[in-house]
């Protein structure tokens, strides 16, 4: 029983940055159609954004959340304005649009490396006190990680599956032009996606940040299994890659508790490429 | 000399790739992620089979070839039914599989402490490399014709019918599945051979060889020169590799004190130079419907418009920010249509001013 417990919440915890980046992941990957590396340098400024209020201006931890990620999503809006809608007025396709935001991506990170050096930075963690809850040991930091992950992520799912705003995004994201005829300001609403997105990224950054440590290539290393869960959540579908997620997560850490964490890697991408197969061509 | 020579023949395999890639994505529309999966399989294979097995060279690149027709079929029958994104997510899973496998399985790779030496398939004293270079030109000549030809044989066109339209094909009694798959491991086979046939360049293989970072600058080189053009993996591997990785990294005249300061910085220009260019010309470097005699003209401007590009690029976006009221999404389904005629007039305005 205990197995099951531990995996889980192992498994929630280790996957928080993973369900909030993918949730915005796909957001943006729903409303605009492609595929955008340089999200994942919202969550390294997620994190550098923290550890500048948190390190430099010697704020509390819990203090500098919300701001950071607030400036991350600002930043999101800003590439959003400056380099993706430029791009796809200028008829710059989905393929070609992933190249540029890689392109994006490295501007971003250099740019960051050149600024601040390449060095690790440690957030300043609050002192923390030991829990233990149904068998398992957890720290304060980790309950208000899960809390405020949770928080976040059922805020967003009500926002795009039971407000008039969630109606205009998917309307947005399944027919352009209906919806423009209907009413709905293409430009204010992707603003707004974007600025979500990059708050999600910005939250992501932040905890896997305290959980470890912060370096510019964090966001860029976890990028790639964003991009595998959103896919496998279904494309454009946040309850789907919410749920993959959560489930990597727990798969992850199950596996892990077995045999080796590298082979709890190979089986979950092995599970990843089957399902994928299994399921066979879809359209989005 | 002999750091330019390596790094000459590293750029020639880059080539390869791209071409590779160009097939597979350029022609046939399977969005390939995960090259470094199947170059390092090609790449450890040999390494195992030469410094541990320890066979010559021609048998262990035969043995390379049965294992990378293996796995290609094994991983075209995976993914070739797929949608894109699908194909991508699978594709990026396998390259991390085998990056995983490399590090894990140590008894046949020794893992993170890497594996060593490979030898060159020849020994001739101080030419051994420079020979070895010549053999690489001319494989991957050899790899462009075959494209060139590709390009305007009936098969080409089946490939590229297949991309834009597979329902269609099939309708019209094409075996779709086998054609892809064909050219799919075909392609993908390649990638295993150029790596095991870059094992000797590194005679020592270690796992942080098999990175993404591989993959992307295959796929950058590709869509920045053009991925539907039979020259645009040449010249865009020439453009970013060429420029950034050999030109500026062994002749850029640079004060000791900036040295650290030069990989971040040209990383930096590099991603700059990326945006310019797709933002200003959204078809990479070359469109596909570039005559190959207009190909140098093409090339001259470009690199204006993204010099101009770089300059305009802030100035652009604040006027553009100034008026939020046009619609962005109604405009991109215009220039869908005509795009190839339309995206040289915006370059010609950008470059005067």
């Amino acid at each position: 029983m205990s197995f099951f417990i531990d995996s889980i919440f192992i498994g929630v915890l280790q996957a928080s940055p993973l369900i909030l980046a993918a949730m915005g992941f796909t957001l943006i990957y729903y409303l605009n159609g492609f595929i955008n590396f340089g999200y994942g340098e919202g969550i390294t400024f997620g994190a550098y954004f923290a550890s500048l209020l948190n390190v430099s201006f010697g704020l509390s931890f819990y203090v500098s959340i919300i701001p950071a990620a607030m400036m991350t999503g600002g930043l999101s809006v800003l590439t959003y304005l400056y380099v993706f809608r430029p791009a796809i007025q200028r008829g710059v396709k989905p393929a070609e649009l992933i190249i540029l935001s890689v392109g994006l991506s490295f501007v971003l990170r250099y740019g960051l490396i050149l600024f601040v050096g390449a060095e690790n930075v440690f957030l300043d963690e609050p002192p923390i006190a030991f829990f233990t809850f149904a068998g398992t040991g957890a720290t304060s930091l980790q309950f208000i990680a899960l809390i405020l992950v949770f928080t976040f992520a059922f805020n967003l799912y009500w926002l795009i599956y039971h407000t008039g705003f969630g109606e205009k995004v998917r309307g947005l994201a399944d027919n352009p032009d209906l919806a423009q005829v209907s009413g709905i300001d293409p430009h204010r609403v992707s603003i707004y996606v974007w600025f979500i997105a990059g708050t999600a990224a910005g939250l992501a950054g932040i905890f896997q940040g305290v959980f470890a440590l912060v370096h510019p290539l964090m966001g860029w290393n976890l990028i790639l299994i964003t991009v595998m869960v959103s896919i496998i959540g279904g494309v454009g579908s946040v309850r789907g890659a919410l749920i993959a997620a959560v489930v990597a997560g727990i798969l992850t850490a199950a596996i892990t508790l077995i045999t080796k964490p590298l082979y709890a890697e190979v089986a979950l991408l092995s599970a990843f490429i089957v399902i994928l197969w299994r399921r066979g061509p879809r359209t989005a | 000399m002999a750091y330019l020579i390596f790094s000459l023949s590293l750029l020639l395999i880059y080539v390869g790739l791209a071409l590779a890639l160009h097939i597979q994505f350029g022609m046939l529309g399977v969005a390939n992620f995960g090259v470094v999966g199947f170059w390092g399989v090609g790449m450890y294979t040999m390494g195992i089979f030469q410094a541990q097995l320890d066979m010559s060279f021609v048998d262990a690149l035969f043995l390379v070839l049965i294992i990378s027709l293996a796995v290609s079929w094994l991983m075209g029958w995976l993914v070739l039914r797929l949608d894109p994104q699908a194909t991508l997510c699978a594709t990026i899973a396998f390259a991390a599989i085998v990056a995983l496998l490399i590090v894990t399985e140590k008894w046949a790779t020794l893992g993170v402490v890497g594996l060593g030496t490979i030898r060159y398939p020849f020994r001739i004293g101080d030419g051994t490399e420079y020979l070895y270079f010549g053999f690489l030109v001319a494989i991957v000549v050899g790899l462009q014709v075959l494209v060139l030809r590709l390009h305007k044989s009936p098969t080409g066109k089946l490939l590229q019918a297949i991309r834009d339209n597979e329902e269609l094909c099939a309708s019209l009694g094409k075996n779709t599945f086998q054609v892809k798959m064909f050219w799919f491991v075909l392609a993908s086979v390649v990638m295993c051979l150029l790596g095991a046939l870059s094992a000797p360049l590194n005679q020592f293989l270690t796992p942080n060889m098999i990175v993404p970072s591989v993959t992307f600058a295959v796929w950058i080189a590709l869509v920045l020169g053009g991925k539907e053009h039979s020259l645009g993996a040449v010249i865009g591997v020439f453009v970013t590799f060429g420029i950034f990785d050999i030109l500026i990294e062994t002749y850029a005249p640079v004060s000791p004190e900036f040295a650290v300061v030069v990989p971040n910085m040209k990383l930096f220009l590099y991603g700059l130079l990326l945006m310019a260019v797709l933002i200003y010309r959204p078809t990479g470097l070359l469109a596909p419907t570039t005559p190959p005699e207009h190909v140098w003209g093409e090339i001259q401007k470009a690199s204006k418009a993204a010099v101009g590009g770089v300059a305009a690029f802030s100035k652009e976006a604040r006027d553009r920010i100034v008026q939020p009221k046009t619609a962005p999404f109604a405009e991109p389904k215009v220039q869908t249509e005509d795009g190839s005629q339309n995206d040289s007039d915006p370059t010609g305005q950008e470059s005067k001013s």
